[in-house]
């Protein structure tokens, strides 16, 4: 494949392979859709959680394959997005990597051009944003630059598409002549040249290394002690025990005689040649010490305006995304309604078949079910995409590193936590944010806690059934504090066991605010959207599916419905289904938390989504279709209920079993069964556990 | 002396790699010998030998070889010659150092000691003199790929001017016991400094570095969160936001220059 690939490149006629690196933020992916159109292909990384974009464009008579990085500041092992952004160079090989740069923010964004330069292969920059560099009054010598770095500099301005075809030229003339765009490296003085010269020597009679990053990168690699290229070399070379004798050798040299850890110098290095160079080819001409964003920021994050701004703009994205979903969500259940009724009528009244009952209560019911969500996803992500967009993300993270790092946790689990009180399902999405798997993993597990929108019916039902008026809104916070308080006993306990380790380093960037662009955040927002449905949608699909089965087989014989009203007969149905007999089968342990058969396999049924709980009560209560404001189910439950049984109820539906949807984003989202599955097990387990000592005790009581 | 001044140049060579090999392990083995110098193993006993007659090593066939004191000196002088050769050859001629180790191990044989001690003079000169330093040398090595390019002239010498006045400043406020040491996390909002040392601490440094957290770099604190802690600086022309205890592990100097 990859030699197949070389030949191409050299004759001139097959494909050219691109990959596109850059800092985050630094318009990379505003660069990538302006080269690459509607022509996207999204995946992963296998084994990490890191998403793998990749597109096409034609030029002249080329086409140019162009795979996206993950956005990163450097090439080192701090993060599983690092080390795929450079096994995508080393293993893929491709014909030049396009290094997008902030050229506002010139300096820090050169640092990774350094290191890309050391993997020889050629290499082109993309000077975005100058737009922004020249209002803040930079002059930068294009040409001089371009010289002392020894590699091609276009100059674009992403979201105008400016430069899109001179990029596009150039690449094709680089792919062609490989020869012009190859880059100078950093000296590193000489004692560490003379250190890296001395391991170069050993890699190259031990024969055993790879060949493509080049010996010297690899050598630098292993003076600035880098675990994973450690490992590989490991297992690739002929007699790694001198070679790694040699290593530890000449870092110990090293710290000795300069006095400083290699890594250190050798970052001190990089970035001196970039000052250097900048120095030379950069003039600032404005004086201006305070940007916009920055007065933009010193009100936003404010030492007492910060927390109340912050505040209100969660309130707003809550009230406009719930406000403004109601109406789709309304059209979306009548669509589906409309098309339950027209799929039923098919089939001539009266007759019970089978098929008809699938598709209408199984397929149909389950497609709805999803598609009720979008609305809210849509919006929820249509928010995050702006607030990402205009850099309040970070500043959101800012603001709440010290509650979250606390309960050992990151500034940016925040977020996600509150869209929990919405939707748990656009919450997970959202961890997306966190860098860290550990980080991630914890807030994903312990989202469910937190008392989503489709819990309320539930609570709605029960609270004034049972409980006098005044105690009612007191005992509706206290659930949900109830949620809040064990996210965050369980979250601790997590990080305590399964992820137990440093927590991720805060030390993050704080983009300038920018007004973000239509195009961008509709293309954020559409990205998810779609990737929730695709990914998701078919195993909720599936699930529907099994849970209408279950719940409506075995059928009742003919004699035991015969005679009954409807109500009465859907009752027994359900009684007498899978489901109905587990219910059963469960009473005895169930019992100890409050439930009986009639709760449990309402439970059961609200597996496809918390808020069928109602509905369902309403089916085995005989009572028909109902929902949460129905007063002859209160009635029912009045009755058959004691006060204290109804808050376990309430207990259990808020800690147990998160919805299916919930289970199928996780899956996505975590890329294995093993954390779903946990997630599923570990919430239920500790639902009947607190459910069981409060049951007991208020017995006592 | 005079025994190792007669030495031939292969020779010569053979008390360099195994003084290196004492200093790295304490001894020489004949294998260790042979690969450092790529050569087969019966020519290194031979080589060996032929040293040990000279007394400037203890050898015994089948055991490593040690230096003995005289062969120390020699090989002192002799690893120290290779050395300036090859400094200079990358240095301030900015050959590649695969080159300048080719060339040295050469020159080293041939050249006169009061040539040497010159060309370490010259060394020492134009790195040092405010004319010549690292960006001159950069130029030089521009002017090898390009040949001569008259254009940028007055702007070199401007920034030489710029670089000059302000090491000078530096050097004096130094000088004066104004500058001092502090962590960054001791800085209130407002404070400029420069970052003076990272303290290793894995993951946490490694990103500090990478973020542009560098020696010499200047940083200003903007502000603290209102909760107390991250704290958020400006560096390289960019805000970055950390937490306390992350800061504390970056020293930074404070000198007058910065503060008023
Ligand atoms: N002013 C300006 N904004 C840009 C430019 N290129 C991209 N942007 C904006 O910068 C923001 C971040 O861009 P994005 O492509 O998402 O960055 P990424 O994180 O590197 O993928 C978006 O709001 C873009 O519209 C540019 O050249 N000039």
């Amino acid at each position: 494949m990859s030699e197949e690939r070389q030949s191409g490149g050299k004759t001139g006629r097959g494909r050219i392979r691109v990959a596109l690196a850059g800092n985050p933020n630094s318009g990379k992916t505003t660069i990538f859709n302006a080269l690459t159109g509607a022509r996207q292909h999204v995946g992963n990384y296998p084994g990490v959680t890191v998403e793998r974009k990749e597109g096409r464009f034609c030029h002249g008579d080329r086409t140019v394959d162009v795979v996206d990085l993950p956005g990163t500041y450097s090439l080192t092992a701090y993060s599983p997005e690092e080390v795929v952004a450079r096994d995508v160079i080393i293993e893929e090989s491709p014909d030049l990597v396009v290094h997008v740069i902030d050229a506002s923010n010139l300096e820090r964004n050169l640092y990774l051009a350094t290191q890309l330069a050391e993997l020889s292969v050629p290499l082109v920059l993309v000077f975005n944003m100058t737009d922004v560099a020249q209002a803040r009054g930079y002059e930068i010598d294009i040409a001089h630059l371009s010289e002392l770095l020894r590699v091609p500099i276009v100059q674009t301005v992403g979201h105008r598409r400016e430069g899109m075809e001179e990029l596009k030229q150039t690449i094709l003339d680089v792919a062609n002549d490989p020869a012009g765009a190859k880059p100078a490296t950093v000296h590193y003085g000489a004692d560490i040249e003379r250190e890296l010269a001395k391991i170069v020597k050993l890699l190259k009679s031990d024969g055993g290394c790879p060949s493509v990053p080049g010996l010297r990168w690899l050598a630098t690699k292993l003076l600035e002690n880098d675990e994973v290229v450690r490992e590989e070399l490991k297992k690739q070379l002929g007699d790694p025990a001198r070679v790694f004798s040699q290593v530890d050798a000449s870092r110990q040299h090293l710290e000795r005689e300069i006095g400083d850890d290699p890594e250190v110098l050798i970052a001190d290095h990089r970035y001196g040649y970039i000052s250097g160079a900048c120095q030379e080819a950069v003039r600032s001409t404005v004086e201006s010490r305070h940007t916009i964003s920055d007065r933009i920021d010193f009100v936003v994050t404010n030492r007492v305006l910060g927390l109340p701004i912050f505040l209100l703009m969660m309130y707003l994205v809550f009230k406009l995304t719930f406000t403004l979903a109601e109406a789709p969500m309304g059209w979306t259940e009548a669509l589906f309604a409309w098309m339950s009724k027209t799929v039923a009528g098919f089939w001539p009244a009266g007759s019970e078949s089978a098929l008809q009952s699938m598709l209408v209560d199984g397929v149909i019911g389950g497609v709805g079910g999803v598609l009720v969500f979008l609305p809210v996803i849509v919006l929820l992500f249509l928010a995050i995409a702006i607030l990402e967009d205009s850099g309040y993300m970070a500043r959101a993270a800012f603001l709440m590193d010290r509650v979250m790092h606390k309960i050992g946790l990151h500034g940016k689990s925040f977020i996600p936590m509150l869209l929990g009180f919405g939707c748990t399902v656009p919450a997970i999405m959202a961890t997306r944010t966190l860098e860290n798997r550990r980080d991630r993993l914890t807030t994903m597990l312990v989202l469910p806690l937190i008392s989503c929108g489709a819990r309320l019916p539930i609570y709605a039902l029960f609270i004034p059934a049972f409980f006098p008026k005044r105690a009612q809104a007191p005992l509706l916070w206290g659930i949900y504090l109830i949620g809040i308080v064990l996210a965050v006993l369980l979250a601790k306990l997590l990080r305590s066991t399964l992820f137990r380790g440093e927590t991720a380093p805060f030390v993050m960037e704080l983009p300038p605010y920018r007004m973000p662009t239509i195009r961008s955040t509709l293309t954020h927002m559409w990205e998810r959207a779609w990737l929730f449905l695709r990914k998701a949608g078919t195993v909720i699909v599936a699930f529907s599916v099994l849970l209408w089965v279950l719940t409506s087989y075995p059928k009742a014989p003919e004699e035991n419905v015969r005679g009954l009203d409807p109500q009465q007969a859907a009752s027994t149905e359900l009684s007498y289904s899978v489901a109905g007999r587990i219910g059963h089968g469960l009473e005895p342990v169930m019992e100890n938390v409050g439930f009986d058969w009639k709760t449990t396999t309402a439970m059961i049924g609200a597996f496809a989504a918390k808020e069928i709980f109602v509905a369902q009560l309403g089916i085995v209560h005989a009572i028909g279709e109902v929902d949460e404001e129905s007063l002859p189910l209160r009635e029912v439950l009045r009755r058959e209920y004691t006060p204290l049984q109804a808050f376990c109820i309430m207990l259990f539906c808020l800690i147990s079993v998160p919805c299916m949807v919930t289970i199928a984003t996780t899956w996505r989202e975590s890329g294995s069964w093993k954390w779903p599955a946990l997630q599923l097990v570990g919430l239920t387990v500790l639902a009947y556990v607190v459910t069981f000592a409060v049951y007991q005790i208020g017995m006592l009581l | 002396m005079s025994n190792v001044a007669a030495l031939s140049a292969q020779l010569e060579d053979y008390l360099e790699s195994i003084a290196r090999l004492c200093r790295e392990s304490g001894e020489a083995h004949v294998q260790e010998i042979a690969d450092r110098l790529s050569v087969h193993k019966s020519t290194v006993t031979a080589a060996l030998r032929s040293l040990a007659e000279k007394g400037l090593i203890h050898y015994r066939a089948y055991r490593p070889a040690t230096l003995t004191v005289t062969g120390r000196k020699g090989a002192k002088e002799g690893v120290r010659r290779h050395e300036v050769i090859r400094q200079f050859l990358t240095d301030v001629l900015v050959l590649d150092a695969e080159t300048a180790e080719r060339n040295a191990c050469e020159l080293e044989h041939a050249i006169e000691k009061k040539v040497l001690d010159r060309l370490m003079a010259y060394a020492d000169f134009v790195q040092n003199c405010p004319r010549g330093g690292a960006k001159w040398i950069h130029g030089f090595e521009h002017y090898c790929r390009e040949g001569r390019d008259s254009d940028r002239c007055e702007r070199c010498v401007e920034l030489c001017l710029e670089d000059l006045r302000r090491t000078r400043r530096v050097s004096n406020a130094t000088k004066q016991g104004e500058s001092r040491m502090q962590t960054l996390d001791q800085l209130k909002p407002g404070d400029r400094a420069r970052i003076a040392r990272i303290e290793r601490k894995g993951a946490v440094s490694r990103r500090l570095l990478d973020m542009g957290i560098v020696r010499g770099t200047p940083v200003e604190v903007v502000k603290v969160a209102p909760l107390g802690d991250p704290v958020e600086v400006k560096i390289k022309g960019y805000s970055l936001s950390l937490r306390k205890a992350e800061a504390a592990a970056v020293t930074v100097e404070i000198s007058d220059e910065e503060t008023s």
